[in-house]
C-alpha cells in the first residue's frame, strides 16, 4: 500500500489531469501537462519516472527520487498548495425533525425554578462557519512551524471547536439536498478578525513557552561565554606578566586582549540574536462550512405572566442546543431565568444585579 | 415552483450567492447547489436587480443559475461585496438582489505580546480570503501539501512514517528529541554498544532533512563501515548517499565533494589531500562522525580536520568517549560547543587531579556541563532483554585435492607478495609491494577465495593468468585454475549439509563470494533445501522477494555480505559463516544482522573452517583471545580501536602471513597479535568500567 507521501503525489498528478502507472512498488511512471513537468523539474520527456525508494534508483537510474529534502518534492508541495486555498462544504441535513424536540431542548437548558418551556416556530436555515488554517512560524535561530486551525461560527461569532471533527465524520464533497435559506451571517472580514483574535491567544501561549526556553538557554550560554572569555583574559594576563618589559610581546598581548574583548562582545551579540523570537502568521486555507440547523422560537413561561420569547439554535449533528447570548450581558448561556420585570437573562446576571430570578 | 420553496422559505429569507457570482459578460447568475429541488428547469422568476429594475429570468438547471439578458449590465464580481438573493414573494416568484458590504478588515499587521514577542500577520491574508472557491478535492490536496511542507517543532517527530524495517525503542526516541530540542542538533551520542546509535543519528538527520533545515550531509566513518552506513541509510531511512569510493564519485575527483549533497566517506580518506581542502571549503549543514573516539586527541590531523569543517549540525558517535585522559572528553565536546568546558587549561584546573588523568574532581559540575552536549544510554537502564550468542566452530578436513590446491595457491600468493619489489617500514614486513602485473588486491582476493571454496578461486586464477606478463607464471596460474575447476566436491559443503540435518531451524548462510554462492545454491538444491538467494547485484524487488521468501516458507537464506546491510533478519536466530572475512568487524556485522537490539531469541553461530588454512588460524585467534562471538555488536570495533595500528586488520593479518617463513612462524606471529588483541580488549573493558564510574546514569536523556 503506498505511503502517505506517495499517495499525496499520485493524487496531485491526478488532480492536474495527469495519469500514473505503477511500474513496481514505489516506482511510478507519470504523464503530466508539459507546463507542469517543467515547473516540477521533471525534465522534457513525456513520461517521467518517480521513485520513492532510493534502493530503486539502481534499477531505474533515470527516475526522479521523491524524498524529503529533494527539490522535486518541494515543488510538488508548492504547486499543490497553490491549487486552491478556499472551498466550501455542506454538512449533511440529517435529524432536522427530531422526535420530541421539546424534551431534547429542555434537557440542554437550565431554567430557573417555575419556568416552563414551549417551542414555537422552528425553521431550518443554513448556518455558516469558517475554518481557518493559519501557519504560525516561530523564528529564532531555527524555524519551527505549526498549523493552527481556528473555527468560527458566523451566526453568533463564537469559536467553533468541533468543526474539524464534524468534517471528519462526513463526506465533505456532497452537495446539499435542499438550498435552505441562509441564517444571518457575520461579514467575512469580521469573522477573520475574530479568528485572528483566537489565533493570537493560542499562539501567544506557545510563543511565551518557547521564549522562556530560549531566554533560559541564552542566559546560560551568555554566562558561559563570559566565563570562558574571562578565563582567556586571565591566561592572557599571566602571559603578560611573564612577558615583562619586552615591548613587542607586551604590544602583541595587548592587541590580543582587545581582540578578545571584541570577540566576546560579538559572541554575546550573536547569542542575543540567536535566542530572540518572533512569530509570523499567515493564512493558508479557509473552508466555509455550511450546516443546516434549526432556528427555534422558545417560549419561557411562568405560572402567571406572559411568555417571553428567546431565539435558540438546535444543532442536529451535535444533538445539542447552542448556548444563547444572554440579552443582559451578552455572554453565551444555557442557564436562563426571568426577573420580576419579565426580562429574560442568565441567572448570574440577576444574582449580580440583585434583581434575582423568579 | 416546487412546494418545497413554500415549506423552507418565507419572504425576507436570503441566499448567499457564490463568489464571484458571474463574470462581466455572462447572462447567468450562479445560485449554488440544490436549487433543482426548488425550481423546475426553465421556470420563470422575477429578479429585482439594483439599477436595473425588475428583470425576467429563467432557471437553468444544468448551470444551477438564473439567466436573463438584463444581467449583462450588472457588475457583481467585486471582492468587497457579498451578494444575496432575497425572496420577496412566492406569487409571483420574485427575488431581490441585495449587496452586503464586506470590506477588507482593518486589523493591524503586527502586534507585540505581553512578554514582548513581535507577531506579524501576512499582508496577503485578505487576498486568500477572497479567492474563488475550488472543488473540495483540490482544496484537500492543498491542505495536505501545507501539512507535509510545514517545518514542525521537534515535539512531534514527522519522520516516523518514513522509517522502514526499524523498530524504534523508547530510549532512542528520547535521545532523538533531546538532541533536536535541547542540544539543537549538536551532540555526542555515547550509548553503550548495541543500543542503536546509528538509528538515533539517522533519525536526527531525517528529522532535520524533512524540515528542510538540512540539505548537505557528510557522514565520516571508519573505512570498514562505509558500505554498512550507506546501506542502512538507504534501506532504513530512504536516503540516497553516495560513497566516496564509488566509481561515479571518484570520476569527479575534488568536484564530487561539491556535486553530491549526501556523502558517506572514510575519514582516513577525507582527512588527506586532495580531499581535505575540498571538504573544508564546503558548507555542510550536517556532519556525522561514527566511531568518534578517533577524535579524542586534538593534536591529530583528524581532530583538526573535524574542527575546521563548516558545519551547522554535528553528531559524534562513540561508545567510549575517553580512554586515557579526561581531557579527551574536553576535545570531543569542544568540537560541538567550543567554550562549554571553558579553556583547556581551566578544564584541567577544575576537573583533573594531579597524577591521575582519569579521576575527576568536581564530578557533579562536570556531569552537569556534559549533560548539555552528551547523551549516554546504558543497557542496564533501557529496559530491554539482550539475548545470548552460542558460537560453534566446525573444523573441516579438506579433501586431498582441496588440500593440495590450497597449499599450492597459498605458496604462490605468499611468494608473490614476498618476492615483490621492496619492503617498507621497519621490523616485520609492512605493506609489501606486489610483483608487477599481480596486484596486491587480486592476490588477497585469491587467498580469501581459497579459504571459501576451490571453485570460487577458479575465475580469479584464470584472470590472473590472462593478465600475467610472465609466461611461466601464466602457465602455473592456468594449471591451478584447471585444478580449481576440477575440484567440484567440497568438504565444507558436505559439512554444511550435515549441519543442516542436525539443526532443523531457519538459518542464514553467509559467504563472501558470488561464485561460492552459486555453487552452494546448487548443492543445497540437490539435497532438497533450495535456498533464497541474496546478493548485492539483485534488483531491489528480487532482494525484497528473497527476504519475504525466507520469512515465509523457505528455510535457508544464502547471502553475500554486500547488499544485506540494514536488512532486518531478526526473525531468524541461526547463522552459518561458510567462509570468514578476515576483518572481525565484518564477522560481527554478519552476526549483527540477527543478534542485535530487539532479537528475542538466543542466536547460534556456526563457523565452518577448513583445517590448516589462514581462516582457521584467524578464527582460533579471535575466539581464544577476545571471545569474538560473545561480544556485543560494536564491541569488536572498540577493541580494534585500542590496537596501536594504523593498518586495517585484514592487511595486518595478511602481512604477518606473507612475511612468515612457514606455518609455525605464522602461528607465532599470530599469537603475538592475539596477545595484543587480548590486551586491547582488556583496555576496552577498563574503559567501560571507567565510563560507568564517570557517567553513571547522569547522561540518560529525558526526552
Amino acid at each position: 500500500m503506498p505511503g502517505s507521501l506517495e499517495r499525496f503525489v499520485l493524487e496531485y498528478v491526478e488532480s492536474v489531469g495527469g495519469i500514473w502507472e505503477e511500474v513496481e512498488p514505489q516506482v511510478y511512471d507519470v504523464m503530466m501537462p508539459e507546463s507542469l513537468r517543467r515547473e516540477l523539474l521533471l525534465g522534457p520527456v513525456e513520461v517521467a519516472r518517480l521513485a520513492f525508494d532510493p534502493e530503486a534508483l539502481a534499477d531505474h537510474p533515470a527516475a526522479q527520487l521523491m524524498t524529503f529534502g529533494h527539490p522535486s518534492l518541494d515543488r510538488f508541495f508548492a504547486l499543490a498548495q497553490a491549487q486552491g486555498h478556499v472551498a466550501s462544504v455542506y454538512l449533511p441535513a440529517s435529524n432536522l425533525a427530531p422526535h420530541d424536540l421539546r424534551s431534547l431542548v429542555r434537557r440542554c437548558l437550565q431554567l430557573a425554578p417555575g419556568l416552563e418551556l414551549e417551542i414555537g416556530q422552528r425553521r431550518v436555515y443554513h448556518f455558516r462557519a469558517a475554518l481557518f488554517w493559519f501557519e504560525a512560524t516561530y523564528v529564532s535561530d531555527e524555524k519551527e512551524q505549526d498549523i493552527v486551525a481556528i473555527g468560527v461560527e458566523r451566526y453568533y461569532g463564537r469559536p467553533a471547536r468541533h468543526l474539524e471533527q464534524a468534517l471528519r465524520s462526513t463526506d465533505p464533497g456532497s452537495p446539499p439536498s435542499l438550498p435552505y435559506p441562509d441564517a444571518a451571517c457575520l461579514p467575512l472580514a469580521q469573522t477573520y478578525a475574530l479568528a485572528r483574535h483566537e489565533l493570537l491567544r493560542s499562539v501567544q501561549v506557545t510563543a511565551h513557552a518557547r521564549l522562556a526556553e530560549l531566554q533560559g538557554a541564552m542566559r546560560r550560554q551568555m554566562a558561559r561565554v563570559s566565563a570562558y572569555f574571562s578565563d582567556l583574559r586571565a591566561e592572557l594576563h599571566e602571559r603578560q606578566g611573564r612577558a615583562g618589559q619586552d615591548s613587542e610581546s607586551v604590544a602583541r598581548l595587548l592587541e590580543q586582549e582587545h581582540a578578545l574583548e571584541r570577540e566576546e562582545q560579538a559572541r554575546l551579540a550573536e547569542l542575543r540574536q540567536k535566542f530572540s523570537l518572533q512569530v509570523e502568521l499567515r493564512l493558508l486555507n479557509v473552508l466555509h462550512v455550511v450546516q443546516p440547523k434549526l432556528k427555534l422560537q422558545l417560549y419561557l413561561t411562568r405560572p402567571k405572566g406572559a411568555p417571553v420569547t428567546v431565539e435558540a439554535i438546535w444543532d442536529p449533528l451535535a444533538q445539542t442546543l447552542e448556548a444563547v447570548p444572554c440579552p443582559a450581558c451578552g455572554r453565551p448561556t444555557l442557564n436562563l431565568a426571568l426577573n420580576r420585570s419579565g426580562q429574560v437573562g442568565c441567572q448570574s446576571c440577576f444574582v449580580r444585579a440583585g434583581s434575582g430570578p423568579t | 415552483m416546487s412546494r418545497f420553496l413554500d415549506e423552507i422559505a418565507s419572504p425576507g429569507d436570503r441566499w448567499q450567492l457564490p463568489s464571484p457570482s458571474r463574470s462581466a459578460d455572462s447572462l447567468a447568475l450562479a445560485l449554488g447547489p440544490g436549487w433543482d429541488a426548488l425550481l423546475a428547469p426553465g421556470e420563470e422568476v422575477l429578479v429585482d436587480a439594483p439599477d436595473a429594475g425588475i428583470l425576467h429570468a429563467r432557471y437553468l438547471s444544468e448551470a444551477c443559475a438564473l439567466e436573463s439578458p438584463g444581467f449583462a449590465g450588472l457588475a457583481l464580481a467585486r471582492p468587497e461585496r457579498t451578494w444575496y438573493l432575497e425572496l420577496v414573494s412566492s406569487q409571483p416568484l420574485t427575488f431581490r438582489l441585495v449587496a452586503g458590504d464586506d470590506p477588507q478588515p482593518d486589523v493591524p499587521t503586527g502586534v507585540v505580546t505581553e512578554k514582548g514577542v513581535p507577531v506579524t500577520f501576512a499582508a496577503q491574508d485578505w487576498e486568500v480570503l477572497k479567492e474563488a472557491f475550488v472543488p473540495y478535492q483540490r482544496f484537500a490536496l492543498s491542505r495536505r501539501a501545507a501539512e507535509l511542507a510545514a517545518t514542525r517543532g521537534f515535539d512531534q517527530l514527522i519522520s516516523l512514517p518514513l522509517l522502514r524495517d526499524v523498530e524504534l525503542y523508547e530510549h532512542q526516541l528520547r535521545t532523538v528529541k533531546t538532541v533536536l530540542r535541547r542540544f539543537r542538533g549538536r551532540a555526542l551520542l555515547c550509548d553503550e554498544v548495541g543500543l542503536g546509535k546509528t538509528v538515533e543519528a539517522g533519525m536526527v538527520m531525517l528529522e532535520l532533512l524533512a524540515r528542510k533545515l538540512v540539505r548537505r550531509v557528510l557522514v565520516l566513518v571508519p573505512p570498514a563501515l562505509v558500505e554498512q552506513w550507506q546501506g542502512e541509510l538507504s534501506h532504513k531511512f530512504g536516503l540516497d548517499f553516495v560513497a566516496h569510493d564509488e566509481p561515479r564519485f571518484r570520476a569527479l575527483e575534488r568536484e564530487a565533494w561539491l556535486k553530491y549533497d549526501r556523502i558517506v566517506a572514510s575519514y582516513h580518506t577525507a582527512k588527506r589531500e586532495p580531499h581535505r581542502s575540498a571538504i573544508a571549503s564546503q558548507q555542510w549543514d550536517m556532519v556525522i562522525v561514527d566511531e568518534a573516539h578517533h577524535l579524542r586527541n586534538r593534536n591529530t590531523m583528524l581532530w583538526k580536520f573535524a574542527s575546521a569543517l563548516n558545519k551547522r549540525y554535528v553528531l559524534l558517535l562513540t561508545a567510549t568517549p575517553l580512554q586515557n585522559d579526561l581531557e579527551e572528553l574536553y576535545n570531543l565536546v569542544t568540537l560541538l560547543q567550543p567554550g562549554l568546558l571553558s579553556t583547556a587549561r581551566q578544564f584541567r584546573r577544575t576537573f583533573l587531579r594531579r597524577g591521575d588523568k582519569l579521576a575527576p574532581r568536581n564530578l557533579d559540575q562536570l556531569q552537569g556541563l556534559l549533560a548539555e552536549a552528551m547523551v549516554r544510554n546504558r543497557r542496564a537502564t533501557v529496559g530491554m532483554r539482550f539475548t545470548r550468542r552460542f558460537a560453534q566452530t566446525l573444523p573441516v578436513l579438506p579433501l586431498p585435492g582441496e588440500r593440495k590446491l590450497y597449499d599450492e595457491v597459498s605458496s604462490f600468493v605468499r611468494a608473490s607478495l614476498r618476492s615483490s619489489t621492496q619492503e617498507q617500514g621497519q621490523g616485520d614486513a609492512r605493506a609489501l609491494r606486489p610483483r608487477v602485473g599481480l596486484s596486491r588486491m587480486a592476490l588477497i582476493a585469491l587467498q580469501k577465495e581459497m579459504g571459501s571454496c576451490s571453485l570460487a578461486a577458479a575465475p580469479t586464477l584464470e584472470r590472473l593468468a590472462e593478465g600475467s606478463e610472465t609466461p611461466k607464471v601464466a602457465l602455473r596460474l592456468r594449471d591451478l585454475a584447471a585444478q580449481a575447476r576440477r575440484q567440484v566436491d567440497s568438504a565444507k559443503a558436505a559439512r554444511l549439509v550435515q549441519l543442516l540435518r542436525d539443526f532443523p531451524d531457519k538459518m542464514v548462510i553467509f559467504t563472501q563470494f558470488q561464485a561460492t554462492q552459486d555453487y552452494l545454491a546448487g548443492v543445497l538444491t540437490e539435497v532438497g533445501e533450495p535456498p533464497a538467494l541474496f546478493n548485492g547485484r539483485l534488483p531491489r524487488l528480487a532482494k525484497e522477494a528473497a527476504v519475504a521468501a525466507f520469512r515465509g516458507g523457505t528455510r535457508l537464506l544464502l547471502a553475500t555480505d554486500s547488499g544485506s546491510e540494514g536488512r532486518n533478519l531478526q526473525f531468524c536466530h541461526a547463522i552459518c559463516n561458510f567462509d570468514l572475512p578476515w576483518n572481525p568487524m565484518r564477522i560481527e556485522q554478519r552476526v549483527g544482522r540477527l543478534s542485535r537490539i530487539g532479537q528475542s531469541e538466543d542466536v547460534y553461530v556456526f563457523n565452518l573452517v577448513s583445517a590448516g588454512t589462514l581462516e582457521a588460524d584467524l578464527l582460533y585467534l579471535l575466539e581464544a583471545k577476545v571471545n569474538l562471538f560473545e561480544m556485543v555488536m560494536g564491541e569488536m570495533d572498540m577493541v580494534l580501536g585500542n590496537l596501536d595500528e594504523e593498518r586495517e586488520f585484514e592487511d595486518l593479518v595478511l602481512d604477518l602471513w606473507a612475511a612468515s617463513e612457514d606455518e609455525t612462524d605464522f602461528h607465532g606471529r599470530l599469537e603475538r597479535l592475539g596477545d595484543e588483541l587480548a590486551a586491547a580488549k582488556e583496555a576496552y573493558l577498563r574503559q567501560r568500567e571507567l565510563d560507568e564510574r564517570l557517567f553513571g546514569d547522569s547522561l540518560v536523556p529525558e526526552g
